[in-house]
Protein backbone atom coordinates (compact mmCIF):
# COMPACT_ATOMS: atom_id res chain seq x y z
CA UNK A 1 0.00 0.00 0.00
CA UNK A 2 2.57 2.46 1.12
CA UNK A 3 4.51 1.85 -2.32
CA UNK A 4 1.15 1.83 -4.31
CA UNK A 5 0.86 5.40 -2.76
CA UNK A 6 4.69 6.17 -2.81
CA UNK A 7 4.18 4.84 -7.13
CA UNK A 8 0.92 7.61 -7.50
CA UNK A 9 2.58 10.17 -5.86
CA UNK A 10 5.50 9.87 -8.33
CA UNK A 11 3.39 10.19 -11.15
CA UNK A 12 1.49 13.03 -10.15
CA UNK A 13 4.98 14.55 -9.46
CA UNK A 14 5.68 13.74 -12.80
CA UNK A 15 2.71 14.61 -14.84
CA UNK A 16 3.27 18.04 -12.94
CA UNK A 17 6.67 18.41 -14.07
CA UNK A 18 6.07 17.61 -17.36
CA UNK A 19 3.47 19.97 -17.87
CA UNK A 20 5.20 22.77 -16.29
CA UNK A 21 8.07 22.64 -19.01
CA UNK A 22 5.18 22.21 -21.80
CA UNK A 23 3.49 25.35 -20.36
CA UNK A 24 6.81 27.24 -19.90
CA UNK A 25 7.44 26.41 -23.36
CA UNK A 26 4.33 27.33 -24.64
CA UNK A 27 4.58 31.15 -22.76
CA UNK A 28 7.86 31.68 -24.29
CA UNK A 29 6.69 32.22 -27.81
CA UNK A 30 7.00 35.65 -29.53
CA UNK A 31 3.60 36.80 -31.36
CA UNK A 32 2.53 39.91 -32.85
CA UNK A 33 0.71 42.51 -30.42
CA UNK A 34 1.78 40.58 -26.97
CA UNK A 35 4.88 41.27 -24.90
CA UNK A 36 8.01 39.72 -26.00
CA UNK A 37 9.52 37.02 -23.43
CA UNK A 38 12.57 38.50 -22.13
CA UNK A 39 15.79 36.16 -23.58
CA UNK A 40 19.52 37.08 -23.53
CA UNK A 41 22.14 36.48 -25.95
CA UNK A 42 26.06 37.08 -26.14
CA UNK A 43 27.15 38.98 -29.33
CA UNK A 44 30.81 38.45 -31.21
CA UNK A 45 32.34 40.43 -29.04
CA UNK A 46 31.73 38.63 -26.19
CA UNK A 47 29.07 40.48 -24.10
CA UNK A 48 26.19 39.96 -23.45
CA UNK A 49 22.75 41.59 -24.61
CA UNK A 50 19.19 41.03 -22.49
CA UNK A 51 16.08 42.22 -24.35
CA UNK A 52 14.74 43.89 -21.04
CA UNK A 53 17.91 46.26 -20.81
CA UNK A 54 16.14 48.57 -24.09
CA UNK A 55 12.72 48.55 -22.30
CA UNK A 56 12.35 52.20 -23.25
CA UNK A 57 13.57 52.02 -26.66
CA UNK A 58 12.64 50.71 -30.26
CA UNK A 59 14.37 47.13 -30.58
CA UNK A 60 14.28 46.08 -34.03
CA UNK A 61 15.59 42.41 -34.71
CA UNK A 62 17.28 41.32 -38.03
CA UNK A 63 17.81 37.31 -38.50
CA UNK A 64 20.93 36.89 -40.49
CA UNK A 65 23.18 34.45 -42.41
CA UNK A 66 26.25 35.98 -44.33
CA UNK A 67 26.31 33.41 -46.54
CA UNK A 68 22.27 33.83 -47.80
CA UNK A 69 22.45 35.21 -50.76
CA UNK A 70 19.45 37.09 -50.04
CA UNK A 71 21.33 38.81 -47.04
CA UNK A 72 24.09 39.67 -49.14
CA UNK A 73 22.01 41.23 -51.12
CA UNK A 74 19.97 43.28 -49.39
CA UNK A 75 23.67 44.69 -47.51
CA UNK A 76 25.55 44.97 -51.12
CA UNK A 77 22.73 46.98 -52.13
CA UNK A 78 22.90 48.95 -49.31
CA UNK A 79 19.21 48.42 -47.87
CA UNK A 80 20.28 47.45 -44.43
CA UNK A 81 23.23 49.39 -43.59
CA UNK A 82 21.45 52.27 -44.96
CA UNK A 83 18.34 51.64 -42.62
CA UNK A 84 20.73 50.87 -39.72
CA UNK A 85 22.48 54.37 -39.82
CA UNK A 86 18.71 55.95 -39.72
CA UNK A 87 17.79 53.65 -37.08
CA UNK A 88 20.98 54.37 -34.73
CA UNK A 89 20.50 58.18 -35.35
CA UNK A 90 16.78 58.23 -34.10
CA UNK A 91 18.00 55.94 -30.96
CA UNK A 92 16.45 52.69 -32.28
CA UNK A 93 18.80 49.29 -31.13
CA UNK A 94 19.10 47.30 -34.04
CA UNK A 95 19.48 43.70 -32.72
CA UNK A 96 21.17 41.67 -35.74
CA UNK A 97 20.85 37.85 -34.62
CA UNK A 98 22.47 34.61 -36.30
CA UNK A 99 20.71 31.72 -35.34
CA UNK A 100 23.28 29.38 -37.79
CA UNK A 101 23.89 26.31 -35.94
CA UNK A 102 27.71 25.24 -35.49
CA UNK A 103 26.78 22.24 -37.51
CA UNK A 104 25.77 23.37 -40.46
CA UNK A 105 28.42 24.24 -43.18
CA UNK A 106 26.83 28.17 -43.11
CA UNK A 107 28.48 28.82 -39.34
CA UNK A 108 30.87 31.29 -39.29
CA UNK A 109 32.84 32.12 -36.02
CA UNK A 110 32.53 35.15 -34.25
CA UNK A 111 35.78 37.07 -35.92
CA UNK A 112 34.85 36.40 -39.55
CA UNK A 113 30.98 37.55 -39.02
CA UNK A 114 32.43 40.76 -37.22
CA UNK A 115 34.88 41.06 -40.53
CA UNK A 116 32.52 39.95 -43.16
CA UNK A 117 29.58 42.79 -41.73
CA UNK A 118 32.32 45.19 -41.17
CA UNK A 119 32.86 44.68 -45.20
CA UNK A 120 29.02 45.36 -45.54
CA UNK A 121 29.22 48.78 -43.58
CA UNK A 122 26.88 47.17 -41.06
CA UNK A 123 25.96 49.85 -38.41
CA UNK A 124 23.86 47.42 -35.88
CA UNK A 125 24.07 47.95 -31.82
CA UNK A 126 25.67 44.24 -31.86
CA UNK A 127 25.65 41.25 -33.47
CA UNK A 128 24.25 38.00 -31.13
CA UNK A 129 24.88 35.14 -31.32
CA UNK A 130 22.19 31.97 -30.79
CA UNK A 131 23.85 29.21 -32.55
CA UNK A 132 21.53 26.96 -30.37
CA UNK A 133 18.86 28.51 -31.69
CA UNK A 134 16.40 29.40 -28.37
CA UNK A 135 15.64 32.70 -29.71
CA UNK A 136 15.16 32.29 -33.21
CA UNK A 137 12.63 29.24 -32.24
CA UNK A 138 11.09 31.81 -29.40
CA UNK A 139 10.26 34.22 -32.24
CA UNK A 140 9.61 31.34 -34.63
CA UNK A 141 12.06 32.96 -37.08
CA UNK A 142 11.90 31.22 -40.55
CA UNK A 143 14.36 32.91 -42.83
CA UNK A 144 17.12 35.57 -43.21
CA UNK A 145 16.76 38.19 -43.65
CA UNK A 146 13.73 37.83 -40.97
CA UNK A 147 12.87 41.33 -39.52
CA UNK A 148 10.51 41.93 -35.63
CA UNK A 149 9.84 44.60 -34.09
CA UNK A 150 9.27 45.68 -30.69
CA UNK A 151 8.07 48.86 -29.18
CA UNK A 152 8.96 50.76 -26.65
CA UNK A 153 6.48 49.28 -24.61
CA UNK A 154 8.43 45.59 -25.05
CA UNK A 155 5.80 44.80 -27.50
CA UNK A 156 6.13 42.84 -31.02
CA UNK A 157 4.48 45.26 -33.05
CA UNK A 158 6.16 43.98 -36.48
CA UNK A 159 6.82 40.41 -37.63
CA UNK A 160 7.90 39.91 -41.40
CA UNK A 161 9.98 40.70 -44.25
CA UNK A 162 12.28 43.85 -44.82
CA UNK A 163 9.73 44.71 -47.96
CA UNK A 164 7.98 43.38 -50.50
CA UNK A 165 11.14 42.79 -53.15
CA UNK A 166 12.31 39.31 -52.81
CA UNK A 167 13.97 39.47 -55.61
CA UNK A 168 15.77 42.90 -55.51
CA UNK A 169 14.37 43.81 -58.96
CA UNK A 170 11.36 46.59 -58.18
CA UNK A 171 12.39 50.42 -58.88
CA UNK A 172 9.51 51.17 -56.39
CA UNK A 173 9.41 48.85 -53.24
CA UNK A 174 7.48 48.73 -49.77
CA UNK A 175 9.58 48.60 -46.98
CA UNK A 176 7.62 47.35 -44.51
CA UNK A 177 9.93 47.88 -41.53
CA UNK A 178 10.51 51.49 -42.34
CA UNK A 179 7.07 52.27 -42.70
CA UNK A 180 6.29 50.43 -39.13
CA UNK A 181 9.17 52.50 -37.33
CA UNK A 182 8.01 55.97 -38.68
CA UNK A 183 4.08 54.53 -37.82
CA UNK A 184 5.73 54.14 -34.19
CA UNK A 185 7.85 57.66 -34.42
CA UNK A 186 4.67 59.03 -35.18
CA UNK A 187 2.34 57.51 -32.54
CA UNK A 188 0.34 55.78 -34.94
CA UNK A 189 -1.31 52.06 -35.03
CA UNK A 190 1.21 50.08 -37.07
CA UNK A 191 -0.97 49.19 -40.28
CA UNK A 192 0.80 46.21 -41.24
CA UNK A 193 1.79 44.02 -38.54
CA UNK A 194 2.42 40.08 -40.62
CA UNK A 195 3.76 39.50 -43.25
CA UNK A 196 4.92 36.59 -45.12
CA UNK A 197 9.26 36.87 -44.61
CA UNK A 198 11.43 35.72 -47.74
CA UNK A 199 14.77 34.21 -47.81
CA UNK A 200 17.16 31.08 -46.94
CA UNK A 201 15.35 29.09 -44.49
CA UNK A 202 17.36 30.13 -40.50
CA UNK A 203 19.63 26.84 -40.57
CA UNK A 204 19.32 25.57 -37.19
CA UNK B 1 34.43 27.27 -84.88
CA UNK B 2 32.05 23.96 -84.94
CA UNK B 3 28.05 25.03 -85.62
CA UNK B 4 26.34 22.88 -83.07
CA UNK B 5 28.66 25.02 -80.43
CA UNK B 6 27.52 28.32 -81.78
CA UNK B 7 23.95 26.99 -81.69
CA UNK B 8 24.22 26.70 -78.23
CA UNK B 9 25.87 30.16 -77.41
CA UNK B 10 22.70 31.28 -79.35
CA UNK B 11 20.15 29.39 -77.47
CA UNK B 12 21.07 29.35 -74.12
CA UNK B 13 22.48 32.63 -72.86
CA UNK B 14 23.47 32.29 -69.42
CA UNK B 15 24.73 34.60 -66.64
CA UNK B 16 28.30 33.58 -66.21
CA UNK B 17 29.10 33.81 -62.82
CA UNK B 18 26.00 32.99 -60.36
CA UNK B 19 27.08 30.43 -58.35
CA UNK B 20 22.83 28.44 -59.35
CA UNK B 21 23.92 28.26 -63.02
CA UNK B 22 26.32 25.24 -61.90
CA UNK B 23 23.63 23.47 -60.50
CA UNK B 24 20.70 24.21 -63.08
CA UNK B 25 20.42 24.04 -66.87
CA UNK B 26 17.72 25.71 -68.56
CA UNK B 27 16.34 24.31 -72.22
CA UNK B 28 14.10 26.09 -74.36
CA UNK B 29 12.14 23.65 -76.38
CA UNK B 30 8.73 24.45 -78.79
CA UNK B 31 6.01 21.80 -80.65
CA UNK B 32 6.40 22.80 -84.46
CA UNK B 33 3.02 24.56 -85.51
CA UNK B 34 0.56 26.96 -83.74
CA UNK B 35 -0.89 27.29 -81.01
CA UNK B 36 2.58 26.46 -79.32
CA UNK B 37 3.36 25.12 -76.52
CA UNK B 38 6.75 25.51 -75.14
CA UNK B 39 8.90 23.84 -72.28
CA UNK B 40 11.19 25.24 -70.42
CA UNK B 41 13.09 21.85 -69.12
CA UNK B 42 15.14 22.53 -65.77
CA UNK B 43 18.15 19.94 -65.03
CA UNK B 44 18.89 19.73 -61.13
CA UNK B 45 22.36 18.96 -59.84
CA UNK B 46 21.48 15.74 -57.33
CA UNK B 47 20.10 16.56 -54.19
CA UNK B 48 19.70 19.90 -54.87
CA UNK B 49 15.16 21.64 -55.62
CA UNK B 50 14.01 24.24 -57.27
CA UNK B 51 10.85 25.78 -55.81
CA UNK B 52 7.05 25.20 -56.62
CA UNK B 53 5.12 28.21 -57.06
CA UNK B 54 4.39 28.51 -53.18
CA UNK B 55 8.04 27.69 -52.12
CA UNK B 56 6.00 27.55 -48.63
CA UNK B 57 7.64 28.70 -45.43
CA UNK B 58 11.13 29.80 -47.22
CA UNK B 59 12.56 29.96 -50.64
CA UNK B 60 11.47 31.38 -53.65
CA UNK B 61 9.41 30.46 -56.97
CA UNK B 62 10.94 30.55 -60.24
CA UNK B 63 10.55 33.65 -62.48
CA UNK B 64 9.99 33.66 -66.19
CA UNK B 65 9.64 37.22 -68.18
CA UNK B 66 8.78 36.40 -71.85
CA UNK B 67 10.29 38.61 -74.73
CA UNK B 68 7.78 37.15 -77.51
CA UNK B 69 7.31 38.16 -81.41
CA UNK B 70 4.25 40.69 -82.11
CA UNK B 71 1.07 39.83 -80.94
CA UNK B 72 1.51 36.71 -79.03
CA UNK B 73 -0.05 35.56 -76.02
CA UNK B 74 1.49 33.93 -73.13
CA UNK B 75 -0.63 31.32 -71.06
CA UNK B 76 -0.63 30.14 -67.64
CA UNK B 77 2.88 28.72 -66.76
CA UNK B 78 2.10 25.36 -65.79
CA UNK B 79 3.91 24.06 -62.77
CA UNK B 80 3.75 19.61 -62.25
CA UNK B 81 2.61 18.34 -59.17
CA UNK B 82 5.68 19.13 -56.42
CA UNK B 83 7.19 17.26 -54.04
CA UNK B 84 6.80 18.18 -50.58
CA UNK B 85 9.92 18.47 -48.45
CA UNK B 86 9.46 18.20 -44.56
CA UNK B 87 12.80 19.55 -42.39
CA UNK B 88 12.45 19.93 -39.17
CA UNK B 89 11.12 23.50 -39.03
CA UNK B 90 10.37 24.35 -42.75
CA UNK B 91 8.10 22.86 -45.20
CA UNK B 92 9.04 23.65 -48.73
CA UNK B 93 7.27 22.25 -52.01
CA UNK B 94 9.50 21.96 -54.97
CA UNK B 95 11.43 19.61 -57.66
CA UNK B 96 14.80 17.44 -57.59
CA UNK B 97 16.43 16.30 -60.33
CA UNK B 98 14.11 17.75 -63.42
CA UNK B 99 11.52 19.92 -63.77
CA UNK B 100 9.53 20.70 -67.32
CA UNK B 101 7.04 23.95 -66.59
CA UNK B 102 4.80 24.36 -69.77
CA UNK B 103 2.84 27.51 -71.44
CA UNK B 104 0.96 27.98 -74.38
CA UNK B 105 1.92 30.64 -76.84
CA UNK B 106 -1.06 31.90 -79.34
CA UNK B 107 0.35 33.66 -81.91
CA UNK B 108 -1.99 36.60 -83.44
CA UNK B 109 -5.19 35.64 -85.74
CA UNK B 110 -4.80 35.90 -89.22
CA UNK B 111 -0.55 35.47 -89.10
CA UNK B 112 -0.26 33.46 -92.17
CA UNK B 113 2.76 32.15 -90.84
CA UNK B 114 3.71 31.49 -87.21
CA UNK B 115 7.48 32.25 -86.28
CA UNK B 116 9.34 34.43 -84.52
CA UNK B 117 12.22 34.29 -81.90
CA UNK B 118 10.77 33.56 -78.38
CA UNK B 119 13.19 34.35 -75.26
CA UNK B 120 12.58 33.55 -71.78
CA UNK B 121 14.38 35.39 -69.13
CA UNK B 122 14.67 33.00 -66.05
CA UNK B 123 15.70 33.49 -62.60
CA UNK B 124 15.29 30.96 -59.97
CA UNK B 125 16.91 29.98 -56.36
CA UNK B 126 18.19 26.57 -55.70
CA UNK B 127 18.52 24.47 -52.71
CA UNK B 128 20.12 22.18 -51.04
CA UNK B 129 21.83 22.33 -47.84
CA UNK B 130 22.21 26.48 -48.30
CA UNK B 131 20.67 28.34 -51.38
CA UNK B 132 22.15 29.95 -54.60
CA UNK B 133 20.74 32.31 -56.87
CA UNK B 134 20.59 31.38 -60.65
CA UNK B 135 19.45 33.28 -63.98
CA UNK B 136 19.45 32.22 -67.65
CA UNK B 137 18.15 33.71 -70.73
CA UNK B 138 17.34 31.76 -73.55
CA UNK B 139 15.89 31.86 -76.65
CA UNK B 140 14.67 29.80 -79.48
CA UNK B 141 12.59 30.33 -83.52
CA UNK B 142 9.44 29.27 -83.34
CA UNK B 143 8.56 26.84 -86.57
CA UNK B 144 11.72 26.66 -87.50
CA UNK B 145 12.53 23.00 -86.85
CA UNK B 146 15.16 23.59 -83.84
CA UNK B 147 14.21 22.23 -80.24
CA UNK B 148 11.18 20.45 -80.81
CA UNK B 149 8.78 19.59 -78.06
CA UNK B 150 7.79 16.09 -79.34
CA UNK B 151 4.14 15.12 -79.06
CA UNK B 152 5.29 12.39 -77.05
CA UNK B 153 7.24 14.64 -74.68
CA UNK B 154 4.57 16.77 -74.34
CA UNK B 155 2.03 14.15 -73.80
CA UNK B 156 4.52 12.86 -70.67
CA UNK B 157 4.84 16.45 -69.83
CA UNK B 158 1.20 16.47 -69.53
CA UNK B 159 0.71 13.58 -67.47
CA UNK B 160 2.59 15.55 -64.60
CA UNK B 161 0.35 17.87 -64.12
CA UNK B 162 -2.06 18.23 -62.14
CA UNK B 163 -5.70 17.06 -62.39
CA UNK B 164 -8.78 19.02 -62.09
CA UNK B 165 -10.51 17.78 -58.34
CA UNK B 166 -13.55 16.85 -60.33
CA UNK B 167 -11.76 13.54 -61.47
CA UNK B 168 -11.37 12.78 -57.46
CA UNK B 169 -15.10 13.02 -56.72
CA UNK B 170 -15.02 16.32 -55.19
CA UNK B 171 -18.16 18.70 -56.69
CA UNK B 172 -17.25 21.63 -54.91
CA UNK B 173 -14.96 23.56 -51.88
CA UNK B 174 -16.51 26.24 -49.39
CA UNK B 175 -13.74 29.01 -48.09
CA UNK B 176 -14.91 30.34 -44.40
CA UNK B 177 -12.47 31.44 -42.01
CA UNK B 178 -12.61 31.16 -38.28
CA UNK B 179 -11.46 33.44 -35.41
CA UNK B 180 -10.42 31.99 -32.27
CA UNK B 181 -8.18 34.11 -29.40
CA UNK B 182 -6.71 35.84 -31.79
CA UNK B 183 -5.80 33.36 -33.68
CA UNK B 184 -6.85 32.68 -37.73
CA UNK B 185 -7.77 29.22 -39.63
CA UNK B 186 -8.91 28.87 -43.17
CA UNK B 187 -11.00 26.42 -43.23
CA UNK B 188 -12.13 24.41 -46.71
CA UNK B 189 -15.52 22.67 -46.50
CA UNK B 190 -15.73 19.80 -49.56
CA UNK B 191 -18.49 18.20 -50.95
CA UNK B 192 -18.50 15.34 -52.90
CA UNK B 193 -17.92 12.10 -52.50
CA UNK B 194 -13.91 11.51 -53.18
CA UNK B 195 -12.50 8.28 -54.87
CA UNK B 196 -9.14 8.41 -52.54
CA UNK B 197 -9.04 9.69 -49.03
CA UNK B 198 -7.41 12.67 -49.29
CA UNK B 199 -4.13 13.16 -47.03
CA UNK B 200 -2.77 16.95 -47.52
CA UNK B 201 -3.83 20.17 -49.19
CA UNK B 202 -0.44 22.27 -50.55
CA UNK B 203 -1.77 25.61 -50.81
CA UNK B 204 -1.22 28.26 -53.23
CA UNK B 205 0.51 31.40 -51.57
CA UNK B 206 -2.30 34.23 -50.91
CA UNK B 207 -1.45 37.64 -51.38
CA UNK B 208 -1.54 39.58 -47.80
CA UNK B 209 -1.42 36.16 -45.70
CA UNK B 210 1.25 33.86 -44.49
CA UNK B 211 0.16 30.29 -43.77
CA UNK B 212 1.71 27.88 -41.23
CA UNK B 213 2.27 25.05 -43.42
CA UNK B 214 3.13 23.15 -40.49
CA UNK B 215 -0.10 23.52 -39.57
CA UNK B 216 -2.42 22.39 -42.51
CA UNK B 217 -4.19 19.22 -41.54
CA UNK B 218 -7.50 17.24 -42.73
CA UNK B 219 -10.18 14.84 -41.84
CA UNK B 220 -10.83 14.55 -45.62
CA UNK B 221 -13.96 16.23 -45.81
CA UNK B 222 -12.47 19.54 -44.61
CA UNK B 223 -9.41 21.24 -44.94
CA UNK B 224 -7.94 23.73 -41.96
CA UNK B 225 -4.92 26.19 -43.17
CA UNK B 226 -3.66 28.19 -39.95
CA UNK B 227 -3.02 31.72 -41.54
CA UNK B 228 -1.96 35.33 -39.99
CA UNK B 229 -3.23 38.59 -41.77
CA UNK B 230 -0.77 41.14 -43.07
CA UNK B 231 -3.61 43.74 -41.92
CA UNK B 232 -6.78 43.60 -39.84
CA UNK B 233 -8.68 44.86 -42.81
CA UNK B 234 -7.16 42.17 -44.59
CA UNK B 235 -9.72 39.78 -46.49
CA UNK B 236 -9.80 36.12 -47.93
CA UNK B 237 -12.06 35.36 -50.78
CA UNK B 238 -10.29 32.68 -52.38
CA UNK B 239 -7.60 29.96 -52.15
CA UNK B 240 -6.02 27.83 -54.20
CA UNK B 241 -3.98 24.21 -54.11
CA UNK B 242 -3.44 20.91 -54.46
CA UNK B 243 -5.47 18.38 -52.59
CA UNK B 244 -2.93 14.74 -52.65
CA UNK B 245 -5.08 11.55 -53.04
CA UNK B 246 -3.73 8.64 -53.80
CA UNK B 247 -0.25 10.25 -54.59
CA UNK B 248 -2.10 11.87 -56.78
CA UNK B 249 -2.68 16.55 -56.91
CA UNK B 250 -5.85 17.75 -58.19
CA UNK B 251 -6.22 21.31 -58.06
CA UNK B 252 -8.72 23.22 -56.26
CA UNK B 253 -10.18 26.22 -56.12
CA UNK B 254 -11.95 27.19 -52.57
CA UNK B 255 -14.15 30.17 -52.72
CA UNK B 256 -15.99 32.28 -49.66
CA UNK B 257 -19.71 31.98 -49.40
CA UNK B 258 -20.20 35.62 -49.41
Amino acid sequence: MKHAAAFLFLMLAMSFASRATAADAKGAKASVGKEVPDFTLTDITGKTHKLSEYRGKVVVLEWTNPNCPFVVRVYKDGIIPQMQKEAASKGIVWLTINSTSKSHKDFEPNESLRETYAGWNASHSALLVDAEGTVGRMFDARTTPHMFVINEQGTLVYDGALDDDPRGSKSQRINYVINCLNELEGGEEVRTATTKPYGCSVKY
Amino acid sequence: MKPILCSLLLHSITAFGMPGNDTVQVQLLATEAAPFTVALKFTIKPEWYLYWKNPGDAGLPIEVKWDLPEGYRVGELLHPTPSKFVYDEVIAYGYKRELVLLCTLTPPPGTPRAGGTVRANIDWLVCKESCVRGSATTELVLGSGESILTKEELDFHTHALPVPSSNLGVSSANLRVESKDDELTAVIDLTGTPSHRITDFYPEMIPNFVIDHHGITTDGATIRIPIRSYETSSTLQEMRGLLVANGIAYELVARGSQ
